[in-house]
């Protein structure tokens, strides 16, 4: 009797996927609570920080309607104020910004209360966040100029303050909740997918609402009921972040961190890596020249609010693409690669608006390639952030986040002679007070081709720092690697051999705290040989 | 580190020289270069049937800061022009447009001629009301006529040396700025103090007094134009 041996069935492409998003969702929720080996959060964490997120940038789409800057609708168009008396005013926030950042590292690495260095000024600072934002919108129409200035300016600098302080924690939590810096990438474009969300939804309905209005986007009606709505439903999702997170820094238990002022500065300064990042900051205002112009590329060339909300949709799904592929082209590349590829990317696709400056679909499809250039970034700044701390630790055995922020001086310090230079601009081809010039293409052309000359420009010399930067993602895991094998043995000595190295008390079993013994030896090696200019300090 | 000191350097030294030089871009200029501008510029503004004129008078002895604005914004042979009131409390705006308005209840897509009437369309009465007209004749309309291209350019057209005095001229890049009283009497301008007006490409753009208490700004663009459909006829 001949025996039928079946073949195993193949299954088609589609089944094929199916299982794998299958798998993909079982995986998801096996780690809930606990995280996947390697890992330290769990991933109904990452969606509370993502929700959180979301929240964050409903507050952070409001904070968008109120820049010192000539492009801004509201106080711009509607209050009528000059750009160079905005430049002024930045001037005055800016100076006001140095003057209280080191109260303001200070107050962070001395966060009163043990729910960590982040966490809680999410919690305190977003209601005061709100309702400042609304406060802007109710500015009378009626005052002088020079008294809608003063107020924009009082209300401005302390609405900044807050905010940004707000914002930076929310930023900074992610680089707190996991010392691994792959997780990190992870949850960073996880969220920021939930969290675009924020934005997507703003930019679609931001314009149907103001539809509603006499004026449009340059009704202040328009802005006085989207300020208090969405900052207050911002602030309430903000707080999904501060309840559903932990923070994870790798400290021996009995350690106390007390650096002066100046040392902790000295410190900094020598970081290599932390001058890179904030070097390239310093040319984000001429990246910005195009994108931050959206708004008037949609009141003043296209007129036209069903094709906004649709355009906005759409290009809201750049940030989208950006935020995804961001993990798998740092995979790929490593981060330093990848800021250089999104960079030349940026650079290359604002070429064509310097010659077609009046064409509404071309400045689309640049923005496009701009937002999703800066969606990737969203995910590599911080990362990148985060291994400069830990190199600073491994270094000098200091966690220096809020030292870390007091670069905000120097950044500031530039920042006062850069923002003038859009102003100018504006003001040359023809933008003084009256923002009703930009419907004359006459006018509107010239200098958006200006600006596009500007934002390539810009956009290299944003992404020049990064060739020095020399710290691979393997140079990074293997410092924390040494990092446990420290504050483990530090605990030994302190007669603490049981307590955790993690901040948040979490217990690593001994695989996850020990990868290898030649693993750590590996570090104290190949960390030193990442330095650039002689050996390593010893470390604390 | 030396490396990145220098790239930086460089860098805020390219910045710094770049600002430095547009900041060099300011030109002084004679009076008589002035006028000759000036009178360059409001030819070119007649020239032009695309504006948007806004005329607004600020009452600067309110308490809850009163304003008007009047506001023509044309496009070749469509125009609105909207009158806004506003307080500190509201504002509320009285429009009318000139233009090819579509009868109420016919379709744009199946449209003929008879469909459509030309001429000035007013809010009255809970209804929208036309009046045939030409586009000058809704120019020339009393409520109209003072905020219009010809009357705007007038207050400063043909003015001699001794009826406006000018005392400074700059330009910056494509902006020129005069600094200037009007002492012709009759004049509406006469009774403000110092004046800045400005040119921006070779066309009149600005006039207002520097205490704020008017303004006249054109610009050679302006939102888009929907003429409302009518629901009847009234002569």
């Amino acid at each position: 009797m001949i025996k039928t041996v079946e073949k195993p069935h193949k299954k088609g492409i589609i089944m094929q996927i199916v299982d794998k998003a299958v798998g993909v969702v079982k995986d998801f929720f096996r780690h809930w609570d606990k995280p996947a080996e390697g890992n330290y959060v769990g991933n109904k964490e990452i969606i509370a920080y993502s929700v959180g997120g979301m929240g964050v940038q409903f507050v952070a789409a409001i904070a968008a309607q109120i820049l010192l800057q000539a492009n801004c609708l509201l106080i711009g168009t509607v209050y009528g104020l000059k750009p160079t008396d905005l430049a002024m005013l930045l001037m005055i926030n800016t100076i006001f910004s140095i003057v209280i950042q080191p109260l303001k590292s200070w107050i962070i690495d001395n966060t009163p209360g043990k729910q960590g260095k982040a966490r809680p000024w999410i919690l305190w600072l977003g209601p005061p966040c709100a309702i400042l934002m609304s406060l802007t919108a109710f500015i009378p129409l009626s005052w002088s100029k020079q008294t809608i200035l003063i107020c924009v300016g009082v209300l401005y600098i302390l609405m900044n303050f807050i905010y940004q302080f707000y914002l930076g924690m929310y930023t900074q939590l992610v680089q707190l909740e996991t010392p691994n810096t792959n997780e990190r990438a992870k949850i960073i474009s996880i969220s920021s997918v939930i969290y675009s969300l924020a934005p997507t939804i703003t930019g679609a309905v931001f314009p149907l609402i103001a539809s509603a209005f006499e004026l449009g986007q340059v009704d202040q009606n328009f802005y006085k009921v989207i300020f208090p709505v969405f900052s207050f439903i911002g602030c309430g999702l903000g707080m999904f972040a501060y309840f559903g997170t932990k923070e994870r820094i790798i400290v021996p238990r009995r350690q106390v961190q007390k650096v002066k002022f100046i040392d902790g500065f000295v410190k900094i300064c020598k970081n290599r890596y932390f001058w890179i990042n904030n070097v390239s900051t310093w040319f984000a205002f001429a990246r910005a020249a195009i994108t931050g112009s959206m708004m008037w590329a949609y009141v003043y060339m296209l007129q036209n609010e069903v094709i906004q909300s649709v355009a906005s949709l759409v290009i809201g799904t750049a940030s989208l693409f950006g935020m995804v592929m961001g993990p798998f082209i740092i995979k790929k590349i490593g981060k330093k690669n990848t800021v250089l590829l999104t960079d030349g990317v940026v650079a290359l696709a604002m070429v064509p608006l310097i010659f077609y400056n009046n064409d509404f679909y071309v400045f689309a499809a640049v923005c496009y390639l701009a937002f999703w250039g800066t969606a990737v970034q969203i995910i590599t700044a911080p990362a990148m952030s985060a291994d400069a701390l830990d190199y600073q630790q491994w270094k000098t055995g200091d966690r220096l986040e809020g030292f870390s922020q007091n670069f905000a001086i120097i950044n500031s310090l530039v920042a006062i002679g850069t923002n003038y230079i859009l102003p100018f601009i504006y003001e040359y081809y023809g933008l003084i007070n009256d923002y009703d010039v930009l419907y004359d293409e006459t006018v509107r052309s010239p200098m958006l081709s200006a600006m596009a000359v500007l934002a390539v420009i810009g956009t290299l010399l944003h992404g020049a720092p990064y060739l020095f930067w020399n710290m691979t993602e393997k140079d990074q895991e293997k410092m924390i690697e040494d990092l446990k094998h420290r504050a483990h043995d530090q605990n030994v000595l302190d007669g603490c051999a049981d307590a955790s190295v993690l901040s948040s008390d979490e217990h690593l079993n001994d695989e996850e705290l020990f990868d290898s013994d030649d693993k750590a030896e590996e570090a104290t090696t190949d960390a030193v040989s990442a330095e650039q200019g002689g050996s390593g300090e010893e470390s604390k | 580190m030396k490396k990145i000191g220098m790239t930086a350097t460089v860098a805020v030294l390219v910045i710094l020289l770049a600002a430095l030089a547009l900041t060099g871009c300011n030109e002084k200029m004679t009076v008589e270069e002035g006028r000759e501008v000036l009178s360059d510029s409001i030819e070119k503004a007649l020239a032009s049937d695309v504006y948007y004129i806004k005329y607004r008078i600020n009452d600067k002895s309110s308490d809850e800061g009163r304003y008007v604005q009047y506001s023509l914004n044309a496009q070749g042979e469509t125009a609105k022009f909207t009158v806004a009131n506003g307080s500190l409390l509201k504002t509320t705006y009285d429009d009318t447009y000139y233009g090819k308005s579509l009868k109420a209840n016919a379709s744009s897509k199946t449209a003929k001629e008879g469909d459509y009437v030309t001429g000035m369309l007013t809010w009255q009465k809970d209804a929208w009301s036309v009046s045939e007209c030409t586009f000058e004749e809704f120019l020339a309309d009393e409520k109209i006529a003072p905020y219009n291209m010809d009357s705007v350019t007038g207050m400063l057209s043909g003015l001699g040396t001794e009826e406006l005095k000018i005392s400074k001229v700059t330009r910056t890049g494509k902006v020129t700025y005069i600094t200037a009283k009007v002492v012709k009497e009759g004049n509406p301008l006469s009774e403000y103090d110092t004046l800045e007006i400005r040119i921006i490409y070779d066309k009149l753009a600005y006039i207002g007094d520097l205490a704020e208490t008017f303004n006249i700004s054109i610009s050679y663009g302006g939102p888009k134009i929907s003429v409302p459909a009518w629901t009847y006829l009234k002569e």
